[in-house]
């Protein structure tokens, strides 16, 4: 899908010919474009400058187990809560709503939506480079070279987030991821005001999750020289490794159920959620050939989807 | 383009939307499809236009079978919904020029076409102006620009006498809609307002409670002897066959 900005170009010019050659059209088009409304970047960046303003005012006199167990509250959440906002994306947004109408396949739908989702989840780099640069500096480590190393680590810990993210698009959409995600990040921001003791316990109990192995091998691995941690690094590996065949398979299976016009009535969409994943054969039934191969694809990435499950839940625990 | 319908069915939960719908409509014609709120029209709207798909029945466009995996045919169609989906954030220009990229419209050949449409719906001095600051007659008048720069074989609109656009627009579509029906161009609109029906339409597609009531010239329609309109007069025996 392209943008056809050659085109916008063509219509404008054409278009700015016909008006100069009236007045009245002319001066109503300079008017409109004086009275333009750049859209307010404002909330965007307030979005971005909050998170950083509250890790400036933390750094003041919270600790480094604390900083680094925000991140992982705020990885563990924001997986919950990407994968929510991508199901949502994929399967009732307004973007939907918009491809639906246009002769485009649902595949050409899902590679435009893409990248966004990639886009909007770099602000986890942002936020480990961050915190694992503080982190240094306060351990007073050597400046450049754990520059490159926090670099490196928040890469590492970008792709854990979006690895997970994709995994749980292995299983039928969970709209309910959404809450989730919400519910972790209300959970990181009460934790700024946890005594150090119950941060040092929520620390050790979320000290397993996948999204805690690259801080850790950051905080232990590469600032202290801990090789304990090694196991770990391995897991990260293993783990990323895995992204690029639960992309293919989540976009192969893709749409996981028959789309439906997302802007339909409450009482439909709550039909649709009742029967999530219900219609599928339905669909095949229907639309005969072009997806016929869905269910084959679904089986096939069920036992993965497990195992991937397995290690989300359960991996931490044998590496320590 | 003739479109078949066999028997259409579409249920959303225990509402039935649609039933057991039979229609054939030959290429080149103006159908206006009425009926009262909820009778169906939009659904079925969207089931020839693969936005919802049939719970049952089959939909063929030219002799082909129709359903949301064939973008080829897609491509031969567009639908309008009452209100037009955009990305408030584009300008008009880059809007249109979305659209005409979607349906494979390219080159510098379509930009006069498109300049005449936006010139005759008044929004020539808008294009730089982003479609979200636009108006809702405004908004749909940028969407028809695109659907009539694209002119596709069958045009599906919901409910375009209803969209907000000024009396100019109106007759600027109704014009531009004649005379795609007589190139070839099938039109197909749903509507409330029972006189637009009748004076701008071949045919006419009763739809009520879901099922398909008349499908004829507004001239077939059984003749009466009261007051208003003939389609009133069909209007109000449906309500008393209801009561």
């Amino acid at each position: 899908m392209k943008s056809n900005r050659a085109l916008a170009g063509a219509i404008r010019r054409t278009a700015r010919e016909r008006l100069q050659s009236s007045t009245v059209l002319w001066k109503d088009y300079k008017r409109m474009l004086r009275s333009r409304i750049r859209r307010a970047e404002v909330g965007r960046w307030a979005v971005i400058l909050y998170p950083v303003l509250l890790l400036g005012t933390l750094g003041q006199r919270a600790s480094n187990e604390l900083f680094v167990l925000l991140l992982t509250l705020y990885c563990t959440a924001t997986i919950f809560g990407r994968a929510g906002k991508f199901a949502s994306t994929l399967y009732r947004s307004a973007d939907l709503a918009f491809f639906m109408h246009v002769p485009v396949t649902d595949t050409d739908f899902f590679d435009y939506e893409w990248p966004r989702f990639l886009r909007a989840s770099l602000f986890v780099w942002f936020a480990a480079a961050s915190v694992f640069v503080l982190v240094a500096i306060r351990r007073g480590a050597p400046y450049q070279s754990n520059l490159w190393a926090a670099m490196a680590s928040a890469t590492l810990q970008w792709l854990v987030v979006v690895t997970l993210c994709v995994i749980l698009h292995l299983l039928p959409p969970r709209f309910m991821n959404l809450r989730i995600g919400v519910s972790i990040y209300a959970l990181g921001f009460a934790a700024i005001f946890f005594p150090a003791e119950w941060a040092e316990r929520l620390k050790t109990i979320i000290g397993p999750l996948p999204t805690a192995w690259v801080p850790t091998v950051f905080e232990r691995g590469v600032l202290a020289h801990d090789t304990s941690t090694l196991p770990r690094v391995v897991a990260v590996v293993l783990l990323v490794g895995l992204l690029p065949l639960a992309y293919q398979r989540v976009r192969k299976a893709y749409p996981r159920f028959e789309l439906a016009y997302p802007l339909l009535t409450a009482r439909v969409s709550s039909w649709e959620e009742e029967h999530v994943g219900a219609s599928k054969e339905r669909l095949t039934t229907l639309e005969g050939e072009d997806h016929a191969d869905q269910s084959a694809v679904a089986r096939a990435v069920a036992p993965l989807a497990a195992i991937q499950i397995a290690i989300f839940a359960l991996g931490g625990f044998w590496l320590d | 383009m003739e479109i078949v319908l066999e028997s259409v069915s579409k249920k959303f939960g225990s509402l039935r939307a649609l039933e057991e719908v039979w229609l054939t409509i030959g290429a080149g014609q103006i159908v206006a499809v009425v009926g009262p709120n909820g009778a169906g029209k939009t659904t079925l709207l969207r089931c020839l236009s693969a936005i919802a798909a049939p719970d049952a029945g089959r939909i063929f466009y030219d002799g082909e079978r129709f359903n949301r995996g064939r973008v080829d045919l897609r491509a031969r169609l567009a639908f309008m919904p009452d209100f037009p989906l955009v990305f408030p954030g584009l300008t008009v220009a880059r809007h249109v020029a979305m659209m005409l990229g979607l349906y494979g419209v390219e080159g510098d050949g379509a930009a006069p076409i498109v300049t005449q449409h936006l010139y005759e719906f008044d929004l020539l001095p808008l294009i730089d102006t982003r479609v979200g600051q636009l108006s809702r007659g405004q908004i749909y008048k940028t969407a028809l620009t695109a659907l009539l720069s694209v002119d596709p074989e069958l045009w599906m609109l919901d409910e375009p006498f209803a969209s907000g656009m000024d009396p100019g627009g109106i007759a600027y579509f109704r014009r531009q809609a004649r005379q795609a029906a007589a190139r070839g161009r099938t039109v197909l609109y749903s509507t409330q307002i029972l006189d637009v029906a009748e004076k701008f339409s071949d045919r006419v597609c009763i739809i009520h409670r879901g099922k398909l009531r008349f499908f004829d010239t507004v001239a077939n329609l059984p003749a009466h002897d009261g007051e208003g309109s003939v389609l009133e007069e069909v209007f109000r025996k449906l309500r008393e066959e209801d009561a």
